[in-house]
């Protein structure tokens, strides 16, 4: 599969500072990738470092195949960015925005931007000036500048950044239907956990400037053998699994035990349990949420991601 | 590159503060004519002991001199060309359209350039239109004639009194104001190099005007004479030149030359400044 | 013997007399002047004008001098604007001299072969340069030069003559070679410090071409629309 972006050893400084250190990623064709991180992770100087706003320490960027660095223009050829609060001038419509912006990428017919801008929303605002619009409108009109030119891939930094529950909705639907339909790969940063756990296909979290895990969404958060076992006297139960060296109890509730059961041995565990005078109600596997998934890679002090 | 030249100048012409300098230029012309019209001007007096004088130099030619000669026009010239070049880059970083353009598959070595291309656009309009301007509102309220030109001196009290035929001087009043254009541009590309170094426009503005400001106080000074030639403050009056006979064209070489050179200098180091800067705000 | 006491006697009659002819004034001169003017009521005349001195350089100022009896002056710039020294006595240069200048000594001389009379003008007025010693032909009695030293500066004019409609003389090319610090000090205000006055050499050249004489100048043309400034 093509990777459409890769960093390796991707380093920045700024002074002391590490805001980068060390970072390796890998976005292949198709992925709709998630790029987490508390806030000053680093997210954000990566995300410039790979639309060649910001020079790399050390290390390297790759978009296509071609340095960001050394060679933009064919780097940034097929990409579509919002990158932070979008900048327009203020002083132009929308729409003369949207053209502006697209003419430096080459060009997009009349059509194109006037499609761009009913996908955002903005059909009917369109020949008003930027600074008439409100921040959720401005968002939209990123959006749709990234997109105007039809990217092969998106780069969209916070996306949803001051949009109401319904234009977040909508943004989630649009990120998706544009790998699923369009073939667009997409590279999101975000911190809310449960948006990027709906769309993404592949994660990444970053902390202190570092990868601390990634892969695919699906493998990350299914559980590996964790079951919630429903059952009476959950306290005496939970002691009787602790025997068992193929099962890690991790939590003990009200009425039911958190478990992890190596090898699928779950069936293994339910006739242990009855023949043990136990009444169990349901063996039902537990998900890791991306939440969880989060704060074990950042820890619950430093994590300021937002779950919803 | 041409079509970043394009939108540029398409930038330029829909925002409000490009006119700016165009409004107060006119503003300034249309003031001379009336202090022309209206105040003492008593060049005569300097040819009075010797000559009848008969006529009136108040011209068209003369305004158009006259503008170049004012005080606040080598203030005011520079500073509207300023307050677009210091905003090239500064404020669209302030606003973050910088960020927003540079996320796009474009050079950042041709982007710089076609700013400087449009701020060079923008000084040779700017300061031909102060002539055209100065020329046409003259011409209307005083009529056109021979232009009459002084080296030294004042209005009120005049020596080196220079007087061109009406085509004489409007090819000569041509000639200056291409000169002062690039002198403009001289003081213009300072605002752009630090335009690329301050994250907004004003310090870049008020950096490039108080360049100028200072380096005119050492071009003044006796004291200062050495570096006085490497000052570019001393080659921008290189204009009155245009209206001496015989045309001194290896001082106005030189003096070219020492433009180009700050031209040129300020806006290498801009735009090595520009293509490695890094885009954090 | 006879033949030459005779003619001794007669060139001695003559010597005499011619010594005891009266010394003209310098009224007389001035008179001689008058007479060579008297015939003109007014007239007309192109002038070129071109200066190159320190203090002007004017390559080419054209305009057209209107002059009619007793004081009226006019002087009609072609292009707007125009200068005309006054050395050149414009419209009536015998009233002219008479009101700016008093008449002293008188002298006699030669310029080239011509004897010439050389009267010595003190300014009455200040609106002159200054004192100066004025030429007068004495054969067609015309003014054919001024020698003028004021305070450094020497202003040194030869004039040249044509005969216009078969009788009149008048001058067709003044030329003025000036020499010396033509102008006062001036403040510049860009240097801020006060220049002294311009000084050096230079020509001013004005011709006269196409008198009009006696033609009736209408009063209308040395009407309103400040044209003429003294």
């Amino acid at each position: 599969m093509e990777v459409v972006v890769e960093a390796s050893d991707l380093q920045k400084r700024f002074g002391d500072v590490r805001a980068v250190d060390g970072l390796d990623l890998a976005v292949e064709r198709g992925d709709v990738f998630g790029f987490l991180g508390p806030n000053g992770a680093g997210k954000s100087t990566t995300i410039r470092m790979i639309m060649g706003l910001v020079r790399p320490s050390a290390g390297t960027v790759r978009v296509f195949g071609y340095d960001v660095w050394r060679d933009r223009r064919r780097a940034l050829a097929r990409v579509g960015a919002l990158v932070e609060t979008p900048g327009f001038y203020r002083y132009l419509s929308g729409r003369q925005n949207l053209w502006l912006l697209s003419e430096l990428s080459g060009g997009a017919t009349r059509e194109a931007v006037d499609l761009a801008l009913k996908r955002a929303g903005l059909a009917d605002r369109a020949d008003d000036k930027v600074k008439a619009y409100s921040h959720g409108m401005r968002q939209r009109l990123g959006i749709a500048q990234a997109l105007v030119c039809e990217p092969e891939l998106v780069v969209l930094d916070e996306p949803t950044d001051g949009l109401d529950p319904q234009g977040m909705k909508e943004v989630r639907e649009l990120i998706s239907g544009l790998a699923r339909d369009q073939g667009m790969t997409v590279f999101l940063s975000s911190h809310l956990l449960h948006e990027v756990e709906q769309v993404c296909t592949k994660v990444a979290v970053i902390h202190h400037g570092k990868q601390m895990g990634s892969g695919p969404v699906a493998e990350l958060l299914s559980g590996g053998g964790r079951v919630q076992i429903t059952v009476d006297r959950p306290a005496r139960a939970a002691a009787a699994l602790a025997k068992l060296d193929f099962v890690t109890v991790s939590a003990v509730r009200d009425d039911s035990i958190i478990a992890e059961v190596k090898d699928g041995r779950t069936a293994e565990v339910n006739r242990l349990l009855v023949a043990g005078g136990f009444e169990v109600s349901a063996i039902v596997p537990k998900r890791t949420s991306l939440e969880e998934f989060y704060f074990s890679l950042t820890g619950p002090e430093d994590g300021k991601a937002n779950p919803a | 590159m041409v079509r970043q030249i394009r939108l540029e100048v398409f930038k330029l012409v829909r925002r409000g503060r490009s006119y700016l300098g165009f409004g107060a230029l006119l503003l300034i012309s249309g003031l001379a004519v009336v202090a022309l019209l209206f105040g003492p001007h008593m060049i005569e007096t300097s040819m009075s002991q010797g000559f009848i004088t008969a006529g009136s130099y108040l011209n068209g030619g003369f305004v158009a001199w006259m503008m170049l000669n004012a005080p606040p026009t080598a203030l005011f010239l520079p500073l509207f060309a300023c307050v677009v070049t210091g905003d090239m880059v500064s404020g669209e970083t302030a606003d973050g359209t910088l960020r927003t353009v540079l996320s796009r598959p474009v050079g950042r070595g041709s982007l710089f350039a076609a700013k400087f291309a449009v701020s060079v656009i923008y000084v040779v309009a700017l300061t031909l239109f102060l002539g055209i301007a100065a020329y046409g509102i003259g011409t209307i309220f005083l009529g056109r004639g021979v232009l009459v030109t002084f080296q030294e001196g004042s209005m009120l009290g005049a020596q080196g009194i220079y007087v061109y035929d009406a085509r004489e001087g409007l090819t000569r009043l041509a000639a200056a104001y291409a000169f002062v254009s690039v002198g403009v541009l001289s003081v213009a590309t300072i605002a752009l190099f630090l335009s690329t170094i301050v994250a907004n426009s004003l310090g870049a503005i008020g950096g490039a005007m108080l360049t100028l400001i200072v380096f005119g106080i050492l071009a003044m000074f006796d004291f200062f004479k050495p570096i006085h030639p490497f000052l570019f403050t001393t080659h921008l009056d290189r204009w009155r030149d245009f209206f001496t006979t015989p045309i001194p064209w290896g001082e106005i070489r030189t003096s070219l030359a020492v433009l180009f050179a700050y031209i040129v200098v300020f806006l290498l180091a801009g735009l090595t400044v520009f293509t490695r800067k890094d885009v954090i705000s | 013997m006879r033949k030459l006491l005779l003619a001794a006697a007669v060139v001695g009659a003559l010597a005499l007399a011619a010594a005891a002819r009266p010394k003209p004034a310098p009224a007389d001169v001035i008179g001689l002047l008058e007479r060579n003017y008297a015939s003109i009521h007014d007239y007309s005349a192109d002038i070129e004008v071109s200066v190159d001195s320190p203090q002007l350089h004017m390559p080419r100022s054209a305009a057209t001098l209107y002059f009619k009896r007793p004081d009226r002056m006019k002087i009609v710039p072609k292009e707007g604007f125009a200068v005309l020294p006054k050395d050149v006595f414009p419209g009536d240069p015998v009233r002219s001299i008479k009101q700016n200048f008093r008449l002293e000594r008188l002298d006699s001389a030669k310029v080239g072969n011509e004897p010439v009379y050389v009267l010595s003008l003190v300014p009455k007025t200040t609106d002159v340069r200054g004192a100066m010693k004025l030429f007068v032909e004495k054969r067609r009695g015309i003014i054919i030069g001024t020698d003028a030293d004021v305070g450094g500066a020497k202003f040194k004019s030869r004039w040249t003559y044509a005969r216009v409609e078969g009788k009149y003389w008048l001058p067709s090319e003044i030329r003025i070679e000036m020499s010396g610090a033509m102008s006062t000090p001036v403040f510049d205000p860009r240097e801020v410090k006060i220049k002294p006055p311009k000084s050096g050499k230079g020509t001013t050249l004005v011709r006269f071409s196409d008198y009009k004489i006696n033609r009736g100048i209408p009063d209308s043309v040395f009407a309103e629309g400040k044209q003429t400034s003294r």
